[in-house]
């Protein structure tokens, strides 16, 4: 009986202790470009700047291949604990909180999923590829909460200033 | 050890039990294989695969476990066991002889079974794929030994029949059928990172999932396991895969002969 | 005599010199001046130039011809309407991220009999529309889309062999075009559309991808006819996905050895019909879809036929699922008996992927029994049909190798057996 009773404690401690582990500040993880797929539309995520991720409380890491599915998966999910969400620089791909990253929504920029939003580490560089691309809107993190993630797919928007830069890049 | 063989082989397929096994493999065999003729492609993981690995674990590992832990137990009960002992016999002879006595017997009816059930099957003008044909053998092979030896390891710890039979039960419903209710109830309670190691941990403590995981991964359907386990998949697929396979048979003989032969010295010495 | 010689010597080089740069470098300067209409014959040999077409011409190559470049330009760029490109081998070696074999805008080319190699991207077109490409063939690097379509519209790919790209034919915002007869493999998709409409994928073979074919917010496409083989390496392989897609046509394909048939998540108002889906891991699987039509499909030899979470209000009807339990009472060939697809598994595996590894385990197989969702939120076939809507060939093996499995199995076993009974 006593054995058993030993058996127990020792495998609460072990629980516990476990438990405990999950405790430590959430870090993004690395993509895994052969089998990481959108939480939302299933499609491969490639390693790239417009990757973006949430780690869930319970420790789970979901991936996304575009800011405006983490979005809409948020949305959809409103009762599951979310730890973080990260996104990543548009230049040296660096993993950020979504709080402290700048974005820039432009039209004429290609996303996986045509959300058309992308994310920077400082304000400056947002500030720079603003400018240097017509049409952009900077916006920070509660300007995103607000934003309607329209994607550019629709015929009644067909007339938008369309960049015209042939070097949209593909990057599904 | 060799004298423990035979002896054990002989006494085994003298038994009238052995040839109502000959029965029941030869119906279920055949009627698997009968069954056959409705599927329209005989290889790869296909859900007449999944059917008759189901039909196998199910039934092989019970029956296993059953005549594994009778044949100690049974000796034990009746003194013969002690009478062994006067004479200067090692546990670990006693048994890897049991072992091997039992698995040539059970081997000679399931073989002898499949054979004359794949006659039946060609006979009626089934086709088969003779790779999967072989990929079940072995996997129904594979259980008979891994449940034998399990059943072999409890009959050293039992003292009567009675109780070895109740035990082998144990282990067969915890280990076939909720094995994954268990473990899905456990795995409730860590945190959402250790699911993924834990479950392969799991893996390999329990023969039946390993032997079914291996064999579905062999035929082609590792992917169906999701992306916790694709780095996993290419080391149970052959040619690694043979060499994970041998080392885990050597790893699990060596757990469990280790323990029935302490127990055995243990008893001894009562 | 020796100046002579000397002459002669230069006049010689001199006669030759322009007919060897003519051939090999100014094979633009030759286009530059073609009229409209006209045909340029390319000889036999290797071109090392980037081409820039904007009239209608046609460029056509006599026996082996081969344009290369490794330049970040394309190998050959067409704009304007009806440019003609015919029997000319491409190869494109740059590996910029943007880089393409060829790249087409503008209407009405046609580009036939070409043989594409390519790091990058292989036709790449940017709002073109009415292009017809032909009896092809395209290998890549898995660094690039085979073709992509930005803004293209009304275009026809017939009869191309696509290999060893990221995307097999990729569509963006690009309507009404038609994908016949084209057999994509070794790709991760193999024809992938996105918010593209009114496209037609038929009579297709797309093979050993992770995914047959992507669906995604895109309208009214029709897929016919087309066959969706052995997309089961990855873990996310499938045969055809449907993401938030409307009023898709998905009929008489065959999906087979996939490990996912077919894969719909949030779509609405598609018809699938007389489909055979056989030998799949998992035959078809709803996520969260409803107000679809599933008709007339063979499910034969999956290990699961059907998976569905959310997805209760869908018309299932007709089908044939050789897993179900089927009883004709009054002899319509329906059976009285509905079939349903457990919606467990999916649950489960949503939550934790990890526990696909009890995919089929027998434990896991009674938890479903035990755990019954009530009837109404479950996908049911109200009335399954008792026999296949097609002819399911079946594989025929050679049985002379099985008797003597058989039979070597019987005689080893009764020798052991014999030689176990022996008392020594």
């Amino acid at each position: 009986m006593k054995k058993k009773l030993f058996c127990f404690i020792v495998l609460a401690g072990l629980i516990m202790i476990l438990a405990a582990c999950g405790n430590d500040k959430a870090q993004p993880v690395a993509i895994n470009e052969a089998t990481d797929t959108c939480e939302t539309c299933n499609m491969a995520v490639i390693d790239n700047q417009y990757a973006t991720q949430i780690i869930l409380e319970n420790g789970k890491s979901m991936v996304f291949d575009d800011v405006g599915c983490m979005y809409e998966w948020v949305t959809k999910h409103e009762n599951e604990k979310i730890d973080a969400e990260f996104v990543r620089d548009y230049h040296d791909k660096e993993w950020m909180l979504v709080d402290d990253a700048t974005y820039v929504y432009n039209q004429s920029v290609k996303t996986p999923m045509a959300y058309n939003v992308i994310s920077f580490k400082d304000k400056a560089t947002a500030e720079e590829f603003a400018a240097e691309n017509e049409g952009s809107t900077i916006m920070t993190a509660n300007d995103l909460a607000g934003h309607d993630w329209k994607q550019k797919q629709d015929k009644a928007n067909h007339s938008h200033s369309d960049g015209a830069k042939d070097d949209h890049s593909h990057s599904h | 050890m060799w004298n423990i063989w035979h002896s054990e082989l002989r006494m085994t397929i003298r038994q009238r039990s052995f040839y109502s096994f000959l029965v029941l493999w030869v119906t279920v065999l055949s009627l698997l294989f009968l069954v056959q003729s409705s599927a329209p492609s005989l290889s790869g993981y296909t859900n007449m695969t999944g059917t008759v690995v189901n039909v196998a674990l199910y039934i092989i590992p019970l029956f296993m476990l059953i005549i594994g832990s009778f044949s100690i137990a049974n000796e034990m009960e009746n003194g013969q066991w002690r009478l062994l002992n006067t004479y200067p016999l090692f546990s670990i002879s006693y048994i890897s002889g049991k072992i091997g006595g039992q698995f040539t017997a059970q081997a000679i009816v399931f073989t002898f079974s499949y054979g004359v059930s794949l006659a039946i099957g060609l006979v009626s003008g089934n086709g088969f794929s003779s790779e999967w044909l072989l990929s079940i053998y072995f996997f129904s092979m594979s259980l008979i030994f891994f449940f034998l030896v399990l059943g072999i390891t409890l009959g050293c710890i039992v003292s009567t029949r009675w109780q070895a039979l109740s035990i082998s039960v144990i282990i067969w419903f915890f280990l076939i059928m909720i094995w994954p209710t268990a473990l899905i109830g456990v795995l409730g309670l860590v945190p959402y990172p250790w699911i993924a190691p834990l479950m392969k941990l799991a893996l390999f403590a329990n023969p039946a999932e390993f032997i079914r995981v291996s064999l579905v991964i062999n035929l082609d359907g590792g992917a169906v396991f999701g992306q916790a386990y694709d780095s996993l998949v290419p080391y149970l697929d052959p040619p690694y895969g043979i060499l994970n396979y041998i080392l885990y048979f050597i790893g699990f003989m060596a757990i469990t002969l280790l323990f029935s032969m302490l127990m055995l010295e243990w008893r001894k010495r009562r | 005599m020796k100046i002579l010689n000397y002459i002669m010597f230069l006049l010689v080089l001199s006669l030759f010199m322009p007919a060897v740069s003519e051939a090999e470098g100014t094979l633009q300067s030759k286009i530059d001046e073609a009229q409209k209409g006209a045909t340029i014959e390319l000889n036999e040999g290797e071109y090392e130039e980037t081409l820039v077409i904007t009239k209608p011409i046609t460029l056509k190559g006599k026996g082996e011809v081969l344009l290369r470049s490794c330049q970040s330009d394309p190998v050959v760029t067409m704009s304007g309407e009806s440019v003609t490109l015919k029997n000319i081998k491409v190869e494109h070696c740059g590996d910029e991220k943007e880089d393409t074999a060829i790249y087409v805008t503008g209407s009405n080319h046609k580009l036939e009999g070409l043989a594409i190699e390519t790091t990058r991207f292989g036709i790449r077109l940017d709002n073109a529309n009415g292009v017809t490409i032909q009896d092809s063939e395209i290998v890549g690097r898995k660094q690039g889309n085979g073709i992509d379509l930005w803004k293209s519209n009304q275009n026809t790919f017939e009869n191309l062999k696509i290999t060893n790209v990221t995307d097999g034919i990729y569509l963006e915002q690009s309507n009404g075009n038609v994908i016949h007869r084209n057999d994509i493999q070794i790709s991760r998709y193999g024809m992938h559309l996105m918010f593209s409409n009114e496209n037609v994928l038929d009579e297709n073979a797309s093979r050993a991808n992770i995914t047959g074919t992507m669906l995604m917010e895109s309208k009214r496409t029709v897929v016919s006819n087309n066959k969706f083989l052995s997309n089961n390496k990855s873990v996310n392989a499938q045969g055809l996905l449907i993401y938030l897609s409307t009023d898709t046509e998905v009929i008489g394909n065959e999906f087979i050895s996939n490990r996912v048939g077919i894969f719909i998540e949030e779509a609405e108002n598609n018809r699938i019909d007389s489909n055979k889906i056989k030998d799949n891991f998992i035959g078809v699987q709803f996520k969260k879809s409803n107000g679809n039509n599933i008709m007339r499909n063979t499910f034969v030899g999956n290990v699961n036929d059907a998976q569905a979470i959310e997805s209760a209000n869908n018309q299932v009807n007709g089908n044939y699922w050789d897993a179900a339990s089927k009883v004709d009472v009054n002899g319509d060939g329906k059976s009285e008996i509905v079939y349903s697809a457990d919606p467990y598994f999916l649950t489960l595996t949503n939550a934790v992927p990890e526990y696909q590894l009890f995919f089929q385990a027998p434990g896991l197989i009674l938890l479903q029994n035990i755990l019954k969702s009530p009837a109404d939120q479950l996908l049911t076939d109200s009335a399954p049909l008792m026999n296949m809507t097609m002819e399911v060939e079946k594989e025929k093996s050679t049985s002379f190798s099985l008797w003597v499995i058989s039979v070597v199995m019987i005689l080893s076993s009764f020798s052991l057996f014999i030689f176990g009974r022996k008392r020594r």
